[in-house]
């Protein structure tokens, strides 16, 4: 008898007495590789953590969970000891538990056949674009959490060479479309230009004709660079030309056209320039100096008087130059900014105004990063549903 | 509807194993469901809760009364809920049933975090022996869904 009533108890807290909502609410919080998991405990969890609408959920959570930002770090280091892994691009993922502390892993998914050399040209809802940095008309989109990934049409562009090509990768909730946006340049006499945009699960890339504004990029020494947009802000890509630019350019991803407005009167050098997102205002970081990099932020957007500076990071606050750093995001106490150079990554504190190193161990020891977050979105998954047919995100 | 604590009034609650708790009602309405019975005026005294025992409404009318206090600073709240949390499955369960009956979203959220914590890093079968639940696949299913989820085992 006794023992009866205590089997009812014990069976009365079981998990899978659990209403189904909220079983998926809890397997909604979890990170990709723990989901992975879960789909191998029982029928049940499989089922519910299958299809479009528990993918959007997920990735919905973890948008909202932006306060404990991951990066995707890309192995950039040529490893002259091993002639036949030359070339050794490697995804790294970094997470910050809830403790402050980071940890690194290295992502061994399938990879792009033959495409060691790849670099980051933008990282949106748990998909990278990748471009091979020697062959430009490889790109493909993948999900480095899930190993799936899918290579994008031939681009076929008429320009002569040398090219220089405007690129990014975003989300346009409008057309509820991912989209793949390459401009090329060739910066002979005269300059001509290309703009191609693709989304996948269209047939191949839509030529949109000459870009309406001239970027001045510098002249590739080789046959091709790429820079890639890393600020996405007002539902536009930005770039700003390198060293000898005096615009920022952007290109809207709904109405796909384009803008342009000048470069702040503060920059008046010859420099690098990088563009960043910092709590949803266009930000830049001036690295032009020899002794100090620069944040400045675009208060009110389009408004070339409300640039502010934020803060400056001094080479004599650090134990190295302090040179080409690039902006990552804001920690999770909102203070703290990540920011990386070719050293590693930092943390510089707002409050403190003060730099250090993140000690990480496993990373790589050149790389490029994003910020990235895990989600389930399958690459090929966007070529085999109509793209009208995905559920909102 | 706003209620300064000092002139709050008292809810006098009763839980399914006939328990009755008094609970000032400005902490009580953080549980929705109740706060609509007081806002239509169908607050009887006392107020009959069916699906809750007395051992959890208590623990959920303690987590209210901690969330209820408007001088408790959000890193407070953040450590106070964290020490809350450290409960058994037993306990986290009917916590996690009351949250959703009583339609308080902080506590579902936070019990339902919890759980996801517990579930996280661990293998299916560690995750099958923590929640007691049953393998219900077949060995050729186990082996196809183990494949179609390799990544997650690397």
């Amino acid at each position: 008898m006794t023992h009866g009533i205590l089997t009812a108890a014990k069976k009365s807290k079981r998990m899978e007495n659990l209403p189904g909502d909220i079983v998926i609410d809890i397997l909604s919080r979890l990170p990709v590789k723990s989901l992975g998991r879960c789909r191998c405990v029982c029928k049940s969890w499989l089922n519910s953590t299958l299809g479009p609408r528990f993918t959007d959920m997920h990735l919905n959570r973890a948008l909202q969970q932006k306060k404990n930002p991951s990066l995707v770090l890309n192995n950039t280091a040529i490893n002259c000891n091993h002639a036949d892994e030359f070339f050794s691009s490697q995804i790294f993922l970094v997470e910050n538990d809830k403790t402050g502390n980071y940890t690194s892993l290295k992502l061994n998914g399938p990879s792009p056949p033959s495409f060691q050399k790849f670099r980051l040209m933008g990282s949106c809802n748990g998909l990278l674009c990748l471009y091979d940095a020697m062959f430009k008309f490889n790109v493909y989109v993948c999900n480095p959490c899930i190993g799936d990934y899918i290579k994008l049409p031939e681009l076929q562009s008429s320009l002569p060479g040398p090219h220089v090509v405007f690129g990014g990768f975003e989300f346009d909730p409008n057309s509820n479309q991912y989209k793949v946006v390459e401009i090329f340049y060739y910066y002979g006499v005269p300059v001509r230009s290309e703009v191609h945009v693709y989304s996948p699960g269209n047939i191949s890339w839509r030529l949109l004709g000459e870009a309406p504004y001239l970027i001045r990029g510098d002249t590739p020494y080789l046959e091709y660079r790429q820079v890639a947009s890393k600020a996405f802000v007002n539902g536009a890509l930005h770039w700003v030309g390198c060293r000898t630019a005096r615009t920022i350019v952007s290109f809207d991803l709904a109405d796909e056209v384009f803008d342009v407005f000048p470069l702040p009167e503060f920059v008046l050098r010859g420099g690098d320039y990088t563009l960043a997102v910092l709590r949803g205002h266009l930000s830049l970081m001036d690295s032009s100096f020899e002794d100090r990099a620069e944040m400045w932020v675009m208060n009110d957007f389009g408004v070339r008087e409300s640039w502010t500076k934020y803060f400056t990071i001094n080479s004599s606050q650090v134990e190295w130059n302090i040179r080409c750093v690039q902006i990552l995001c804001f920690q999770q106490n909102g203070e703290d900014l990540l920011l990386y150079n070719s050293h590693g990554l930092f943390s510089y504190s707002t409050r403190t105004m003060t730099l250090s190193m993140l000690s990480i161990s496993g990373l790589p020891c050149c790389f490029e990063g994003v910020t990235y977050v895990g989600t389930l979105i399958s690459p090929s998954g966007l070529l085999r549903i109509h793209p009208k047919g995905l559920g909102k995100v | 509807m706003s209620l300064s604590p000092s002139t709050s009034k008292m809810l006098s609650l009763k839980s399914s194993d006939g328990k009755v708790l008094e609970v000032e009602e400005h902490v009580a309405v953080l549980c929705e469901t109740i706060k609509s019975l007081v806002e239509d005026g169908c607050a009887d005294s006392p107020i009959p809760l069916a699906n809750v025992d007395g051992a959890t409404l208590g623990n959920v009318m303690e987590w209210c009364k901690k969330h209820a206090d408007q001088k408790a600073s959000a890193d407070d709240l953040e450590d106070w809920d964290a020490e809350f949390v450290e409960r058994d499955q037993g306990e986290l369960y009917h916590l996690i049933m009351a949250a959703n009956y009583l339609n308080i979203k902080g506590l579902l959220d936070l019990i339902c975090q919890k759980v996801a914590d517990m579930i996280k890093g661990k293998h299916p079968e560690k995750i099958r022996e923590i929640f007691n639940i049953e393998n219900d696949f077949t060995p050729e299913q186990q082996e196809q869904i183990r494949k179609d989820n390799s990544w997650a085992f690397e």
